[in-house]
Parts: C-alpha cells; structure tokens; sequence
C-alpha cells in the first residue's frame, strides 16, 4: 500500500542517479572524514618518534590537498542533496495541486481552503527539510557509529560491544525524545498563528475598539493568547534543553577516551599514542554530530507525518466525479429545459431542489427570485453542470446535459457569480480569465459591453494595473462589471448570473442595470436577482420556496397575485393592490392558495 | 532510453538554469517596467497619504536600546544571574576537561616505568565526571536561556501591544497595519531566536578568551600564528552571508508567491470550472512553482556553500598547527601533551569566530528590532490617556457642528465651514458621493482626530472639554467593517460592554432580531466565531455589531450604513434593527439607502467636503437642488414607479 514515505521515495527516485550519488557519497563523506583525524594522530605520533618537519611535510601537504577535496565532495552532496529535495517537495506540490484542480465540486465543498493550504505551505516544507539535511545528517551519524564500532573493537572487543550497547541506548532515547517533542514544536507552531491572527485582527479594528473604549477587552484576550503561547514556548524551551540522548553518548565518549588512555598507560593491547589522539578526537566528533541527531530526528518524524497528510489528499476519492460525454454543443440553439429534477448536494444533506420543471427558450431571460436557501443559485449550478441532478434529466437543446463534453458545454455556458472572485493580477488578466489567449481588442469591447471600460481607463494603469493586494480596489460595482465583462469575453450563448447584491450606494446600481440591459437581449440568460428593474425585463419570473416552485409568470402578473411574490419586495416598495386569488394557468404549484 | 532518461533528469535538476539566459534584456526591461508601476502606485497611494519620510538613520544609540533590553531582563534578573552563573561554569567545565586529559596524556608521555593505578586514575575519573557534570550544567544553561528568551519576548509583546493601543488613529493612519503586526510577532520571534544565538556566541566567546589565554600560556608562538589567520577566516564567512541574505529574500517572496496562487485558486475552484481553466491554472501554477524551484536552489547554495567553505578553513587551520607544533616540538618549546591539547582545543577558538561572523547580521537587526519595538511606542504627541475605567458621561444628546473645518494633510482642506445642529433623538443623513467626507466628520465626533477650526458642541459643551474615554464610552460607532476575534459569540458580543451578563446579552440580540440565529448554533453563545468572522454572513456580523452596540448602551449613535451585499429578507431585518438601535438616541447616519434617508429628521448634502444643502426631504425636493437630482438620477431606481418607465423603454 502507498503512504507518505514511499510517495516521496517513489517520486526522489525520477531521480536516480541525483538521489544514489547523495546516498552514496553521503556514506563515503563520512569515512573520508576519518583520514584528517587519522593523519593527524599519525603525525603526532611521527613527531613523538623524533620526527622533523621535512619527515611529515609530505602529509601535511596531503592534508591540505584531501581538504580541498573533500571539501568539494561535501559541497556536491549536500547541495545536490538540498536540490533533489527541492525538487521532490515542487513535484509533491505541483501534484498536490494538480489532483485538487480535477477534482469535482462536490469534492471541494466538503474541504476547508485553510486546511489544504496548511499542506500546501507547511508540510511541504517539513518535508522539505527532513529531506535535506535531516535524512542525510541521520545517515552519517549511523556512519560515523560503525566507524566507531570498528575502531573500538581494533582495541578490545569488549569495548566493540560496549560501543554497540551504548548505540542502541542512544539510537532508542533518540526516537523516544523526539517523539515526545513533535506534538510541542506542532503546538507552538499553530499557536504562533493564532497570534498573528489576533494581532492583526486588532490592529485592523483599532477604531471600533477605541469607539468601545475596549482596550481592556481586547488586551485581555490578546494577554490570554501571547500566555499560552508562552507556556508552550516555555514548556518547548524546556524539553529542547534537556537532551539526554546526549548525556549518554557523552558517557560514552569520556569511558573510551578514559580507558584509552589508561590502556597506553598501562602498555595494554598495543595501543599507541596515536591511537589515542585518533580516537579522541572522533568520539569528540561523533559527540558533535549526536546532538545533530536530536533535530534530525524531530524533523524525520515530523516530515513523515506531514508525507503522509499532504498524500492523504491527493489520494483521496472523489465522490462527485463524472465521465465527460461526448457531443458537441454547438450554442445554436440555447434551449433549457428541467425535467422533474430533484437535487440534494450530499445524501446527508435535505433536498436543495424538488421535482423542478422549466423550459428556457432560446435567447429568453429567466429570472429566479426566493429566499436566500431556496435553491436559486443551486439551479444556475446545475446548469453548469458544476453538479448533476440526483433525479430527473436537464436537457440542452433537446439532449440530457450529461452527453456532452465539457469543453463544448463550458465554452456556450458562462457566469457571474455572487461572490465575485477577482485574482490577484491585471485588470487585464482577470476578464482574460476565461480565454487567455484573447486579443486586446476583444477584451477592451468585452469591457465596454460591461461598462467597465470607462473607469477602467480611469485607474492609474488601465488595464495593466493591478487589483487586490498592491493594487486598487474595487468597489462592489466596479468588480461586478468586470465580472460581467469576463464572462461576455468567452462570447457565451447562455449566460448565468448570479447576483445576490441588494443594496449598493444608487450610483453604481445605475451602472449595472444598463450593463446588464445590454446583454439580455442577446444571451439566453438565467439570472438570480432581487433588482426589481433587472425582473421586470424578464420573460419569465420563477419563484422558488424551500426548493420548490411557487410561482411563475411575469412580473406585473405576480406582483398582483402572487403573495410569495409581494413579500419579497412589499417591505421596499410601493406594489400595486393585489388583484385576488385568480386562477392562472402559470403556476404550478399548489401551495399558492392560501 | 537509458539515455535519454538521464538527460531528462538533468534537465528536471538543473534546466533552469540554461533557460532564459538569452532574454536578458527582456528581464531588464520587465523590471524596468515593474518600477515604472511600482512608482505609479506609489504615488497614487502617496496622493492619499502624507508623504512619507525618507529612509532614516537610527534615532537610538546602541545604549539606550541596550537599556530598554535591560528594562525588560531586570524583572528576571535572578534568571538573567542563574543563566550567567552557568554560562561560565560551563565554560569552565569545558576547558578544565581537556586539562585534564592533558594531564593524563602527559603523564605518559614522562614514559613512568613503573605505572601505577592511583597516578593516573584521579585525572581520568576527574575528566569524566567533568564530562558529565558539564552536560548537566549545560542543559540547565539552555534552558535558563529558553526560559528568559521565552519571559522577555512575550513581555515585549504584552507591553508592545498596548503600547501601540493607546496610540492615536493618527499613528495607525502612517503604520500599516500589516507592518505593525509584522513588528510585533514576527520581529519578537526573530528577537527569540537571536536571543538564543547571543547566548551561544556569547558562551563561546569567553570559551574563546578563556582557551587562548591558557593555550598562550603553553606556546604563545603557536598561539600567535594560528590566532593570525581568524580575521581573515570571519571575512569570508561575512561575505558569504550577505549573499545568502539577498538570495533568501528572493526566496522567501518567490514562495509566498507560490502559496498565494495556490490558496487563490482554491478559493476560486468554481469560477475555475465555470470557465474551465483548470489546465491554464495548472499551466501558470507550474511556471510559479518551477521559478521558485529555481530560487530554493539559489538558496541551498547559498546555504550550503558555508558547510564545506568553513571546513575546508578548518582543516587549513590544523595544517598549520600541526606545521608549527611539530616546529616547537623539535625545538623542545612545548610539550607532545600540550601539542594534543592544541588540537583538541583549536575548535574552541575556530568556531566561535566563524559562528560570530554568520551571525553579526543578526545581531545587527537586532538593534534595528529593539528600536522599532521601542519607536512603536513612544511617541509623546500620538498617545491617548488610558484612564479605562472612567464611567461614560450622562448627556443629552444634542449636537451641533459650527463652521467645522478639517485637514489630514496641512493646506488640503477636507470639511469646510460644516454647520448643523441635532436635538436629542434626532437622526441626521449624510448623503453625497464616496469622498465627500462623510465618514471624516464620524471620526471627528469620536474625536479620532483634532478639528482645525470652528467648534462641535455636545449639549452646548466644547467636544473637546469632555474627557476623551468618557465621551467616547456614550458615543456608539457602527463601522461597515465589523470587528470580529477568533473566540464564541459571547466574547465578540462583550467588546461593547465586558460586563454585560448573558441575560443583558440576550435581550441585546432579541431586540436586533438575532436571538434566532444564534440558538440555532451548536452551542449558542459559546459558539466559536472563526477568523474575521468567516462562518457567519454578513446579516449575521451586522446584527452582532448592532447588538454590541446595544450593550455598550451609548446615548449617541454614528452608523456607517453597510453596502455589503445581503439579500432582501436580511436587508430588512437589518432596517428593523437599525430602527431599534436608533430608537431614543440622537444619531449621525451615513446613509446609502433611500428608506434611511426618509426616515431622518434632517439629511445634509455633502460634496467635497462642503455642504450643499440641508433640510428634510421634502424641504430638499422642493428646493430643486443637488439633492432633487441625486434623489431622481439615482434613488428613483430602487422605487416601483421607476419599473414602468424601463418597461416601456424597451
């Protein structure tokens, strides 16, 4: 089965030759490492045997020459080392985001951003570096112990098992140790976060809290937060302090160093005096490199963790997902028609659309009125097929919605949605969206067909200039327009438009009506909308109830009759009297008398 | 295959590197066009503004940073002493042991004929337990450290936070808010984990002093020659940094770019299916994410290039101690013991020098974190008093606004000459275009900034004789921005009133109509609010703020009506509310709907800063002014009759 660590094994070895050169001479590195020790060790022991300066030049020279050597070598691991693991965590991330871009819409309902994104950014980093230098770190501290091993053992092989002893001892309070801190350094991590946060939060609300007078309030919770992310510190500080894996090897390190020199000393097992200098200075190198470990380990557990959750989502099922079909939709003949559809977006979920019937013919407006949770915006999904009827057909120019390809669909089909998502980039770029590769031209009549073109020539850089973040921002109107002019871009034959604002200042309520106006008369449009002015342009008016039907008709014939109808709009305006219960043949719904 | 495969890899590995090499130029002019927008930018923002002071030297001297540090260590001093105390003793510690193992060493080296346990044996059990025991003090050492680290930062922040509360709007005005929050955690963070390296450089500094003072008391000749070579070995290593500083900054852009695109595009999944973008935005992602590929290799090397170039000036120390120590040796100068000392305790000198040089910069921003942390705060002209408990004054309600003039920036007029007078329980529309200065006049009411001219009078009373807490305690604000903390219900409701208790709470939210939604929540009032506010919709964060505001119980009210998008029910719901909330209270309104604006006793006309006409609505509409024509240009548009003019127009 696949988890996290085989996935990112399987994606380090696309680069075969990069990951074994790194394992490798990783390994190689390590004992290479030795031989400066070893040389010096002989050199001390030369000169105690009356050696002089033109004795040992030679090695000396071998000395500096095996630095620069080794020095490169070190180089090429562990900069290749660090560029495969970059390599790996872009591949991972490039997949992440990939898998999540197909993925249906049912699927990302049920996903929170924020939790994907902690994967996309933190974990990938985690595993960013316990990839480099972490794994490679625990590799040559393994190294450096076999050395060791086999260096004690030389002497006595008590000491060998002495040595093997002591490692196991360390290697299983290693493991213990870091497991034990991880869930610390997660805490204080998520913790830092929510520091942020609340900073910010108040910084940016800084009048309301000055109009509260609520210094106190907001120093009391911001106290709350900075203390108990200092306890965590504290308790974290404290835990990384105490390291005492070390303690063991450092136990170690002084009994082989003691006994080595006592074994000289005593003339035992013909040790020498370099061997004494060689093997103290490589225990004082694998005391050094030990503490290393206590990191490196850390950060192994927590990359296999974070392996693991960032896998968990690209292998993750897709409950909604659908074959594409296969005819083309020409956009000719815009007809819609529901036939009894009924549509829940989860089986847990109630109903969100109850046996629907509608006909939209070819180049007519329909506007969908009702309640917010009625299911307006549900139908205009359908229609996109972000989503398919769990009952009933949807059929486009006389064909059910699923027998065409999705291309074809997406290219007749465009949208203004009600939360308008404008991206970080142009003006330009954003009515691009939806065809990167259009001409200036037809993004400048796009535009002047939104009304957007005016006070887009109005900012600083036209359409070069940025929105967002670093850039301007829009009013509610202005990036309705835009919105608008994205989706008259595609040169769509249905348009939907989602439009949920009721109360924008006048001016910019002006500017909409005449954008929209223009477009009616040339689309198949089904618009959602509470703009009295937009309905009464419309060919048909549906009501919607709780995901039913309770109305349809015009607008001067519902306003009359329909009570569903007036107690949308009676709180804002003047309607006309009822006209009684008149028995039209419009409605459908039985609910109507009552 | 085989082959082909490898290239392949290569070109994966390191093709950035060969692509784009010839588009040189066309990078030039890209950046320059980037300035060019940048600048453009600028000085749209720049027009809004106050111009902004050029980049300034530091005002502080290093002492008076040093004691705004010691400010904060003196309420730990006794950990400050614990941790010095232990610093030393590990130090010691560290430099005894090897002694000892000299000591060892060289009594074999007198060649002892006659080897006996006891010579030898307190040196070796005296280095062991000094091995050991240093451990000890050193894990006591690093957690001191933590622990003062760990008081220190987050006193700062304690302290900072409120510091930068008491501040006046003025100060946030020229702050930005994102820099501020910069300044206050992650700067504290950066000052944590300098804190935890100045105690290493620290300790090994005196390691430093230390060895080379007992080293030269061996051979001051081999010390002498091999201390020669430090200074040249700190200059790389500076060098180095500084390379590694700009290429981490490109770094770190590069990847928030990357996680910017990749959090937008979640966000933005269904416009994306709409359009069906998916492959173009895994084309662009792609192209993101490979130029940051790019420079997270950059970064590696600058990374990692320090490793081998410190080692390789290591081993190049050891050749020359070995070079000169066997010189010494054969001149008899010093001994073999003291020659192995030098090459166990030569890493006591090399690294504390290398690890001061990569970290100098740190401790350089360090002065510079200090002073902003210190800045944030003490600014005598832009602090408010903080007398909090001070109980809300008992006035009327009347106000009156005589020829108020107003400026953020000297000689840019912002109100002029602005007059009207409101009884108690009186309601007031302002109406004009975005930038007329509507919004001014509520932040001068609640005294957020210094009028230049003419007066405001609460009942009859200067504004600016009232004490500032007290006043603004009986004047309620409602922003369109309402403040929401991660936290329950309950606590967001308590910004208005800390006291409130839950029935007070309650009756708050039936009075706005929000007792509904609330106990349709999981856990009613303990519900948790999440970041901003982002589980609940913008009906439901308005009646929250509606409810606060209820709580805090002022006598007058400025409500900066929300253009957000809800739809029809809640809008009315929300007219309701606002209906309660101005019941009894005399109130400033900035109006953006027509049933606001019928409903108020006195609508003033305002554009650029001027009032054009007051009266009520019927007054105004008879006066054929501005306001007859706003009223019939744009709020006609939200009444029924307008509907039969477009019907017949199409």
């Amino acid at each position: 089965m696949m988890n996290g660590r085989r996935w990112v094994a399987k994606l380090a070895f696309n680069y075969p030759i990069a990951t074994t050169y790194v394992i490798i001479f990783s390994l190689i590195e390590v004992l290479l490492f030795i031989l400066p020790l070893s040389i010096t060790a002989d050199v001390i022991e030369a000169v105690l045997n009356g050696a002089v300066i033109s004795d040992i030049r030679g090695k000396l020279f071998f000395l500096l020459g095996l630095a620069v050597f080794q020095a490169l070598l070190f180089f090429t691991i562990s900069f290749l080392n660090e560029v495969v693991a970059h390599r790996i965590t872009t591949d991972m991330t490039q997949e992440l985001f990939e898998s999540l871009q197909y993925r249906s819409l049912t699927y990302h309902d049920g996903k929170d951003v924020g939790e994907i994104m902690a994967r996309a950014t933190g974990d990938t980093r985690t595993v960013n570096i316990a990839l480099s230098p972490a794994v490679r770190i625990v590799l040559e501290v393994f190294v450096l112990w076999i050395v060791i091993f086999i260096l004690t053992g030389m002497v006595h092989w008590i000491l060998l098992i002495w040595s093997i002893v002591i490692f196991v001892v360390f290697v299983l309070a290693t493991i213990r140790y870091s497991l034990k801190l991880v869930p610390y350094t997660v805490d204080l991590r998520e913790n830092f976060g929510e520091l942020s946060e609340i900073t910010n939060t108040c910084f940016t609300g800084v009048r309301e809290i000055k109009s509260f007078v609520s210094q106190p309030w907001a120093k009391r919770r911001y106290v709350k937060k900075v203390e108990k992310y200092r306890n965590i510190e504290l308790a974290t500080g404290k835990k990384g302090a105490w390291f005492y894996p070390i303690l063991v090897v450092t136990f170690f390190a002084g009994t082989i160093i003691v006994s080595s020199i006592y074994f000289l000393y005593q003339g035992l097992f013909n040790v020498s005096f370099g061997d004494v200098i060689r093997l103290a200075s490589l225990i004082s190198l694998l005391t050094n490199m030990s503490e290393e470990l206590g990191w490196s380990m850390e950060y192994l557990i927590r990359g296999n963790t974070s392996a693991d959750r960032i896998y968990a989502i690209i292998d993750e099922s897709d409950p909604g997902i659908h074959s594409d079909g296969e005819v083309h939709f020409n956009g000719k003949n815009a007809t819609i028609e529901f036939k009894n559809v009924s549509f829940r977006y989860n089986d847990d979920l109630p109903w969100a659309l109850k046996n629907i019937k509608i006909r939209v013919n070819h180049n007519q407006t329909v506007a969908i009125v009702g309640s917010p949770g009625s299911g307006k915006s549900t139908i205009t999904k359908l229609i996109q097929r972000l989503y398919y009827p769990t009952k009933g057909d949807i059929l486009i120019d006389g064909k059910p919605i699923q027998s065409y390809s999705n291309k074809s669909l997406r290219s007749h089909i465009a949208t203004v949605e009600q939360d308008i998502f404008l991206f970080n980039t142009t003006v330009k770029e954003n009515i691009r969206f939806g065809k990167p590769d259009a001409s200036e031209e037809e993004v400048i009549d796009a535009a002047k067909l939104a009304q957007a073109h005016d006070y887009i020539l109005a900012l600083p850089l036209g359409y070069e200039n940025l929105i967002g973040e670093g850039g301007v921002r829009l009013s509610g109107g202005q990036a309705q327009r835009l919105s608008i002019a994205r989706a008259l871009l595609v040169n769509p034959s249905v348009l939907i438009m989602d439009d949920g604002a009721s109360a924008l200042d006048a001016h910019t309520e002006i500017e909409i009506q005449a954008a929209i106006s223009e477009i009616l008369k040339t689309h198949t449009t089904i618009i959602t909308t509470h703009r009295l002015s937009i309905i009464s342009k419309a060919d048909v008016v549906i009501i919607l109830e709780k995901g039913e039907i309770v109305g349809l008709g015009s607008h001067e014939y519902l306003v009359r009759t329909n009570h569903f109808y007036r107690r949308l709009f009676e709180r804002h305006y003047q309607l006309p009297p009822m006209e009684g219960k008149s028995e039209a043949p419009l409605i459908i719904s039985p609910e109507e008398s009552e | 295959m085989e082959q082909s495969n490898k290239r392949n890899e290569f070109k994966r590995l390191f093709g950035f590197f060969f692509e784009n090499r010839v588009s040189r130029k066309q990078k030039k002019e890209l950046k320059k066009k980037q300035k060019q927008e940048k600048k453009l930018i600028e000085e749209e923002k720049g027009k809004k503004k106050s111009p902004k002071t050029p980049k300034k030297k530091r005002n502080h001297s290093d002492k008076d940073l040093m004691l705004y540090l010691w400010s904060y260590i003196k309420p730990y001093k006794g950990k400050f002493y614990t941790l010095a105390f232990f610093m030393l003793l590990t130090v010691a510690l560290g430099i005894l042991a090897p002694l000892f193992y000299q000591e060892g060493l060289a009594l074999v080296e007198a060649q002892d004929l006659s080897p006996e346990l006891s010579k030898i044996f307190p040196f070796l059990l005296a280095y062991i337990l000094i091995v050991m025991f240093k451990w000890f003090t050193e894990a006591f050492q690093r957690s001191t450290a933590a622990q003062l680290n760990s008081f220190i930062s987050n006193d700062m922040r304690k302290r900072v936070f409120s510091d930068v509360l008491k501040n006046k709007i003025k100060f946030f005005d020229n702050a930005e808010t994102g820099v501020l929050t910069g300044n206050i955690t992650n700067d504290l963070q950066e000052l944590y984990h300098t804190g935890e390296r100045f105690v290493q450089v620290f300790t090994n500094l005196v390691r430093l002093v230390v060895t080379v003072a007992i080293l030269f008391s061996f051979s001051p000749r081999l010390t002498g020659i091999s201390m020669a070579f430090l200074p040249l070995f700190s200059l790389v290593a500076i060098s180095l940094r500084k390379f590694s500083r700009r290429v981490a900054r490109v770094w770190r852009k590069n990847f928030g770019k990357v996680n910017q695109s990749f959090s937008e595009s979640m966000r933005s999944i269904s416009v994306s299916k709409a359009f069906e973008r998916e492959e173009e935005n895994i084309r662009r992602f792609s192209d993101l994410n490979e130029l940051t590929y790019k420079s997270s290799v950059q970064r590696g090397f600058a990374i990692f290039i320090m490793g081998p170039i410190s080692d390789f000036l290591r081993h190049f120390l050891l050749v020359i101690i070995l070079w000169v120590g066997t010189l010494e040796y054969n001149s008899q100068n010093i001994t073999l013991a003291a020659f192995s000392l030098f090459i166990i305790m030569f890493d006591y000198y090399f690294y504390p020098l290398m690890s001061l040089a990569r970290h100098y910069n740190r401790f350089q921003a360090m002065f510079g974190i200090l002073e902003r942390l210190l800045e944030s705060s003490e600014k005598e002209e832009l602090i408010e008093p903080d007398n909090y408990d001070i109980k809300p004054l008992s006035m009327q309600g009347d106000i009156e606004f005589r020829n108020v003039d107003f400026e953020y920036i000297p000689e840019t007029p912002i109100l002029k000459y602005i007059t009207f007078k409101a009884k108690r329980g009186e309601r007031i529309a302002l109406v004009g275009p975005t930038g007329a200065g509507k919004t001014t006049i509520a932040s001068i009411v609640m005294r957020f900034y210094d009028i230049k001219g003419g007066e405001i009078l609460i009942d009859g009373k200067n504004l600016y004789d009232y004490d500032l807490t007290a006043l603004r305690k009986s004047i309620g604000l409602v922003s369109q921005r309402v403040l929401l903390i991660k936290g329950t219900i309950r606590e967001n409701l308590q910004l208005g009133n800390e006291t409130a208790t839950d029935s007070q709470i309650w009756e708050a939210l039936d009075r706005v109509q929000a007792r509904e939604f609330i106990e349709l929540l999981p856990n009613g009032l303990d519900s948790k609010v999440s970041e901003k506010g982002k589980n609940l919709s913008a009906g439901q964060r308005q009646m929250i703020s509606f409810a606060r505001v209820l709580l805090a119980d002022p006598k007058l009210i400025i409500l900066d009506e929300a253009t957000s998008a809800v739809d029809l029910y809640t809008e009315a719901k929300i007219q309701d509310a606002i209906d309660i909330l101005l019941e009894n209270r005399t109130s400033i309104v900035i109006a953006h709907r027509l049933t606001t604006i019928l409903k108020s006793d006195l609508i003033v006309v305002i554009q650029d800063g001027e009032i054009l006409e007051q009266g009520t609505h019927q007054e105004l509409l008879e006066q054929n002014g501005p306001y007859h024509d706003m009223y019939n240009l744009y709020f006609e548009t939200q009444s029924a009759k307008y509907l039969e003019t477009i019907k017949t127009g199409r």
